[in-house]
């Protein structure tokens, strides 16, 4: 114990300016996320922002291989190895310094978020996080153990990350015909519906206490090289301690816990639509989506569409939006789908009965209402450790178009709704145009994703309502649901003599 | 292996790959001795101090200090033996005083007042950084940061080098008194052979990873002898006086004849196989005219 003190004391009087610098990141963060502040354009807070994300990742990488590095394990010549200290007293000083320092300050300042944005019932969650990040933060100890310096760190990282990839395509070409698809192995013994926070713990105490028995083994022997074949079954324990038939075998991905069937009954031309590039004819498609449960809503992102018809094919571009389907037939299994647009020369070309292929990102989901917000610049609401904020707006065509942001943390071991990455603000929000005299409600197209929120960071997105152009934005207010999404499937969809319905011109 | 006997190695054996560089080194070492462990550079001097010190795990063989196997050296174990070396990595952000706080601060008996004497005899400004200090300078303020532990054993791996005349012989005498009034026991390496007859009690001599020699000092120093002839040849001595001679060599001028079988009687021998007006002398050697005469590369 006093050896752990003597040198953790040490380690922090050294890098009391690096303590100094990501205690100051962690505090922006917490300015930043836990205010409307960082959500809003504003050159300052954008600066801000984008230094203390920059300096507080690089500077807690660079500063976890240093204090290691200062008693380093691997040169024979550092002054400290023939001095009397218990090697697991030095291992532990190192993890605490790197929890003190380079962990700590970040689980505080997101649970201050949390605070800040009436998520206090989840700060538990948050100061829970300082397991799964030690356990991660334990491999970067175990390389910067094995050398001596901050560049031969860097030349081992690049080795084993090019050494992954070698390994990786060798198995993916070579393997194929002894293993068959990897992607196809399954090796998780968990039931299927183990709750994603389970199999979280469940690996979190893997790799803390499988992670910690390696480093202390090297620390107290120093024997590279069987240290890393005890990674082996470490590794092996962790890609069997993982649910059972996840659809991306013991590689990690995304899982897409719902296969959709969807097929495409008929197309129709919706309108017309005058750009300065001229004249286009929009398109929608009656789609049938036959696994849908009632009281389930059908969200729908166009990625791609190509038309064809007698020797002629045409490209819809996607708008990269998801819309909310509407129902078309009292079996509630169709529905309609704007598809896009193509120019009025191109449009003319097809014939009644085309060919159609294209790609959607479909997801099912159920939305409850949230909160109202005043349609104006800043408006904001906070709910459960999340905060969502109106950035600005404009009109585009016929169109009223809402920037918006939202913190939405993202805590370990919590027992929550499904968030996927793809879908804008991570799915967990959706929005209505809501006539304030009527009551009526225009659910809006969702814009944004692939943002990778890992934890409170700020997430964009837009929503696009139809509105008129001579109709006044203020008779109107923004309706916030929240939104679960059950499933989502990318779907490739491909028919032959589809039949098109022209409008009468 | 006896009471006293602080350090032991049997068959110590280190490969690297195909490498030998130590092959079966025997060696004892007892309180109060200092052992001079002479060889050139790569003859497997800091490889033995590496396998002493746990750095290194041995091919084969073993070695023992304070009774306790080498392999098993860890922690604590150092609070008794000490080990400063010409390269060893310091931590040069911090200062004198710094450094020698944070040392004192692992061992369990820690002498300040020899530390603070230390710092004074050898001239240390306790305020400095060490990343400003001289070589020398950093090899001194390694050994006042484990001297002040009071250990049994010292392995010292070329303590001499890049110290000034003064700070060697001030050295030089430190070592020796901690070793005739405490006991302390001392390995070190050096190429300076001139610090060595001062203070060691014993030589040993490796070459290429093998022990040549392992001998007490004065016994090495007391069997050579350099001879000198004035008005007689070696060829004009007598055939069993002859043997025992070789010439000194790249020694100018021609002449100078050595022996490694001194005896006491051997002097008055030479003297009676003169002839009238010849005269035969047995000059002593000193360390590094030894080991010229024996071509070893030490020096």
């Amino acid at each position: 114990m006093k050896t752990l003190l003597h040198i953790l004391k040490k380690d922090l009087r050294r890098y009391a300016w690096a303590w100094g610098v990501l205690a100051v990141c962690a505090v922006a963060r917490v300015y930043l996320d836990g205010t409307t502040a960082g959500m809003l354009d504003n050159d300052f807070n954008q600066f801000l922002s984008f230094v203390t994300s920059i300096i507080g990742s690089i500077l807690g990488f660079v500063l976890v291989v240093m204090v290691v590095q200062e008693e380093s394990l691997s040169d024979p010549d550092a002054y400290w190895i023939t001095r009397p200290v218990n090697r697991l007293h030095l291992l532990f000083s190192k993890l605490v310094f790197l929890v003190l320092v380079v962990i700590l300050p970040q689980v505080l300042a997101d649970s201050l978020v949390l605070v800040l944005n009436d998520g206090s019932g989840r700060v538990g969650f948050a100061l829970a996080g300082i397991f799964p990040a030690l356990a991660i933060w334990q491999s970067q100890v175990f390389l910067a153990a094995q050398t001596r310096s901050l560049p031969r760190y860097l030349l081992l990282v690049v080795c084993l990350v090019v050494g992954f990839y070698i390994v990786l395509f060798a198995l993916a070409f070579l393997g194929t015909s002894i293993l068959g698809d990897i992607y196809d192995i399954d090796m998780g013994v968990l039931p299927a519906d183990t709750p994603s926070w389970v199999t979280e713990l469940v690996q979190t105490v893997l790799w803390l206490a499988g992670g910690f028995g390696i480093l202390a083994f090297y620390y107290l022997r120093r024997k590279r090289l069987l240290a890393w074949l005890c990674l082996l079954p470490l590794v092996l324990a962790s890609a069997i301690l993982t649910t059972g038939g996840s659809s991306s075998g013991f590689l990690p991905g995304f899982d897409m816990n719902f296969e959709s069937d969807v097929e495409i009954i008929s197309v129709r031309e919706s309108g017309t639509r005058f750009t300065p590039e001229g004249e286009f004819v929009t398109y929608e498609a009656e789609i049938q989506v036959p696994q849908v449960e009632s009281g389930q809503d059908v969200w729908v992102q166009v990625n791609y569409m190509e038309l064809a018809s007698a020797g002629a094919s045409f490209h819809i571009e996607g708008n990269y939006r998801s819309q909310l389907l509407n129902s078309a037939s009292l079996r509630g299994d169709t529905y309609q789908l704007r598809l896009g647009s193509l120019k009025k020369a191109d449009a003319e070309k097809l014939g009644d009965a085309i060919n159609i292929s294209g790609g959607l990102e479909i997801s099912l989901s159920s939305q409850q209402p949230l909160a109202t917000l005043p349609l104006k610049e800043g408006a904001s609401l906070t709910v459960n450790g999340k905060r969502l904020v109106i950035g600005s707006y404009y009109r585009d065509e016929g169109n009223l178009v809402l920037e918006l942001a939202a913190i939405i943390p993202n805590s370990s071991f919590e027992a929550e709704q499904l968030s996927d990455p793809a879908e804008a603000f991570l799915g967990q929000f959706s929005f209505a145009l809501k006539d304030k005299q009527s009551g009526q409600l225009q659910i809006g197209e969702l814009g944004g994703g692939y943002d990778f929120g890992m934890s409170a960071n700020k997430i964009t997105g837009q929503a696009q309502f139809k509105l008129a152009p001579d109709e006044s934005v203020d008779a109107y207010e923004l309706q916030v649901f929240t939104r679960v999404v059950d499933g989502r499937d990318w779907v490739f969809v491909d028919a032959d003599k589809v039949p098109l319905q022209k409008q009468t011109r | 292996m006896s009471a006293d006997c602080v350090l032991q190695t049997k068959a110590l054996t280190k490969r690297f790959r195909q490498v030998t560089a130590l092959d079966r080194l025997n060696l004892e070492l007892h309180a109060g001795e200092v052992l001079a462990l002479l060889g050139s550079n790569g003859s497997g001097k800091s490889t033995t101090f590496r396998l002493l010190l746990n750095i290194y795990q041995p091919t084969d063989g073993e070695a023992f200090l304070l009774g306790q196997p080498s392999r098993k050296l860890n922690g604590r174990d150092f609070d008794k033996v000490s080990y400063v070396s010409e390269g060893q990595k310091l931590p040069l952000w911090m200062t004198v005083r710094g450094f020698l706080d944070f040392c004192a601060g692992f061992y369990q008996e820690w002498d300040a007042g020899m530390c603070q004497r230390l710092v004074e005899s050898f001239g240390l400004h306790e305020g400095q950084k060490l990343k400003f200090l001289s070589r020398g300078q950093r090899m001194k303020a390694a050994l006042a940061s484990v001297l002040p532990s009071r250990p049994k054993i010292l392995l010292l791996d070329e303590p001499f080098s890049g110290l000034d005349v003064e700070t060697r012989a001030q050295v030089s005498h430190l070592l020796r008194t901690l070793a005739q009034e405490h006991s302390l026991a001392i390995v070190l390496t050096t190429h300076d052979v001139e610090e060595v007859e001062p203070v060691a009690t014993r030589v040993a001599i490796l070459s290429r990873g093998e022990l040549k020699l392992d001998e007490p000092l004065a016994n090495y120093l007391g069997r050579h002898r350099l001879l000198q002839l004035e008005g007689a040849s070696l060829e004009s001595l007598p055939e069993e006086l002859r043997a025992l001679f070789r010439p000194m060599p790249n020694t100018p001028p021609p002449g100078w004849y050595f022996t490694d079988r001194n005896e006491p009687a051997l002097q008055e021998r030479l003297q009676a196989s003169m002839s009238e007006g010849a005269r035969a002398s047995l000059l002593p050697m000193n360390l590094r005219q030894i080991l010229t005469a024996h071509s070893l590369p030490v020096v």
